[in-house]
């Protein structure tokens, strides 16, 4: 069969079922039946039940449950404050002043939880009232935390990248490893974007008053309970005592140990963090379902592999492969949110990848930058969602807001193909 | 009619309470399987369980998570839309969704009685007959399928109920 016409069969399938408004995953499920009726004279009905029962039963995926309930506790305690008090009091010198607390406390709770909307809504909760009474520029506040709360898919532990690591099996806790650097290096420069705009404008916000070093003491104590649980998931992992799913239950019991701590646990929080879990877990599930299928009916086409042999026959250099595929990924992200086009892509990218010789490791902290950018450029940009929520700007003042963290993330990703160490150093180190 | 809506709005919640005391059956299962191997208990196989438990968990759920409008679509062209055309789109969304829900269903279902009659076991180490965890997957397809199909009466005959124009309900979360 013809590979153009085939793959002009599955992308206007595909695009015709999302843009009809069908579920993603109902969208994704049609489109592999249809090709796999097209192109392959497999029985469909049982191929699918076999590739849905083996893919949701895998141990590697029951990191996912885990990490998602532990955000759900998460959000419902303290922490917001928590982080607020702890991290502005070592942020108020800095050029740009408590700004910073924007992306320093969007890289710490982005280190317990893997959610990218969940990081923006904790962080903001706290910061977004604190930094208006303060008289900041709107305009920062919300575009600084657009771009830092996206930091929560790229500082492990992050859902999106479990879901690439199972989709492309790759290790959970390798691709964990190889993000943490760049995660952290990027975060620096969120905060340099910061420091660069506060000198530049010194007097658009009322100045900290100073506060005793017994204070600062106190603020810091306030933390130790969220470094401690750092310790417990990130540490589990890089220290090789836990698999990713052990550290994700670790994290479960250390959330509610620390929303004992706080005495925000109460029972109506528990069932709600269990209700909300199991929400955004089956919702997630059935995307996987239909991309696991979708992959298969792929592979039955040849498709990837035609792909594969022509990315090898091209040659392109990795900036020219790098540069298309940022751009298509961003054009994507414009129209679908995040872990679907991760499971959407990456049927056909993954071949393709691998062919033009990318480490996978890399590609997946590549992937995670470039899905964060699809999180905050418009009409579909979740991290906006939650900001119009939480700030009541409409979209195209926040996504303006945004454009300096979005070309900063840009500036990132060249950096990470100038110095692709940053991410395979790690985890070529705990090996 | 409304009584029957009722009494199946339960059964989805239903599902979702289990799925939730299976998630915490699955965090449980993972702790224990940390100790056990630090003090060197036996826990063969509890890994393969744990899928299991993850696999039943998503199931059961699937009905309470769409009836509750928890999964995610793209809405970008649909809110263009008002009135008729609106309508006659989610009409198509909900057919759509509603046959792969239920071929979803009968091919779980199916998949469950192959086997048990050729007694297949698992292949790690637990060794379990396989239809006993595909037993509760398959009942989580038909209770989604049962949903899809019951949102897709109420959109044909009771639309406005739950017209999109008029309620955005709780909306899909975000990760």
């Amino acid at each position: 069969m013809n590979e153009v016409l085939s793959i002009a069969i599955f992308l206007f399938a595909l695009f015709f079922l999302l843009g009809t408004s069908v579920w993603v995953g109902a969208s994704l499920l049609l489109t592999a039946m249809l090709g796999m009726y097209l192109f392959t004279s497999a029985p469909i009905g049982d191929a699918l039940a076999l590739t849905v029962w083996g893919s949701q039963s895998s141990w590697t995926l029951t990191a996912l449950p885990l990490f998602v309930w532990m955000g759900e506790i998460l959000y419902r305690t303290n922490l917001s404050e928590t982080l607020f008090r702890g991290i502005a009091p070592f942020m108020r010198r800095l050029p740009g002043s408590l700004l910073h607390v924007n992306v320093g406390a969007s890289a710490v709770f982005a280190a317990i939880s893997g959610s990218s909307a969940a990081t923006v809504a904790t962080v903001g909760k706290m910061a977004i009232p604190e930094l208006r009474k303060r008289g900041y520029p709107e305009k920062q506040i919300v575009g600084s935390l657009a771009g830092a709360g996206t930091l929560g898919l790229l500082i492990p532990p992050s859902i999106s990248m479990i879901i690439y690591g199972v989709t492309v099996n790759e290790s959970i806790a390798q691709l964990f490893m190889a993000a943490m650097i760049p995660g952290v290096s990027l975060a620096l420069l969120f905060m340099g974007y910061i420091i660069f705009w506060g000198m530049r404008n010194p007097s658009a916000f009322e100045p900290e008053p100073s506060i005793s070093l017994g204070e600062k003491l106190k603020a810091f104590l306030g933390l130790l309970p969220v470094v401690a649980l750092i310790l417990a998931v990130i540490g589990s992992i890089y220290g090789g005592i836990a698999t990713a799913t052990e550290a994700a239950a670790l994290g479960v019991l250390g959330s509610f140990v620390l929303a004992a701590f706080q005495r925000t646990l109460t029972f109506e929080s528990f069932v709600e963090s269990v209700i909300g879990a199991v929400r955004t877990n089956t919702m997630i599930m059935f995307i996987l379902m239909g991309s696991g299928f979708l992959s298969l009916a792929m592979g039955f086409t040849g498709i990837p592999k035609a792909l594969a042999e022509g990315i090898s026959l091209w040659d392109p250099s990795p900036m020219v492969l790098i540069l298309t595929l940022t751009f298509f990924y961003i054009i994507l992200g414009c129209f679908l949110d995040g872990i679907s086009s991760i499971v959407l892509t990456m049927a056909v990218i993954e071949p393709m990848v691998r062919a033009a010789g990318f480490d996978m490791l890399w590609f997946g902290v590549y992937l995670m930058i470039v899905v964060e950018m699809a999180q905050i450029t418009p009409p579909i940009g979740f991290n906006l969602f939650v900001l119009q929520g939480m700030t009541g700007h409409d979209i195209g003042f926040i996504a303006k807001s945004a454009i300096p963290s979005f070309l900063v993330m840009c500036l990132f990703i060249g950096v990470l193909v100038a110095f692709p160490d940053l991410a395979l150093w790690l985890p070529g180190v705990l090996k | 009619m409304a009584y029957v809506s009722r009494f199946l709005d339960r059964l989805y919640l239903l599902g979702a309470w289990i799925a939730g005391a299976l998630l915490i059956l699955l965090c449980l299962l993972v702790l224990y399987s940390i100790v056990a191997r630090l003090v060197g208990w036996f826990a063969g196989g509890a890994s393969d369980v744990a899928g299991y438990v993850m696999a039943t968990s998503s199931f059961m759920a699937l009905a309470y998570t769409f009836r509750s409008q928890g999964h995610i679509r793209v809405m970008i062209l649909s809110q263009r839309f008002s009135g008729m055309k609106r309508r006659l789109m989610e009409i198509w969304a909900h057919v759509a969704i509603a046959a792969v829900s239920s071929f979803l269903a009968f091919y779980m279902v199916r998949l469950m009685l192959d086997s048990l009659e050729f007694g297949e076991r698992s292949e790690g180490a637990d060794a379990i007959l396989l239809w006993i965890p595909q037993t509760p997957v398959a009942i989580g397809s038909i209770l989604f399928a049962l949903s899809t199909i019951h949102v897709l009466l109420i959109v044909m005959f009771n639309y406005s109920s739950i017209d999109p124009e008029q309620t955005e309900g709780g909306g899909p979360q975000e990760v």
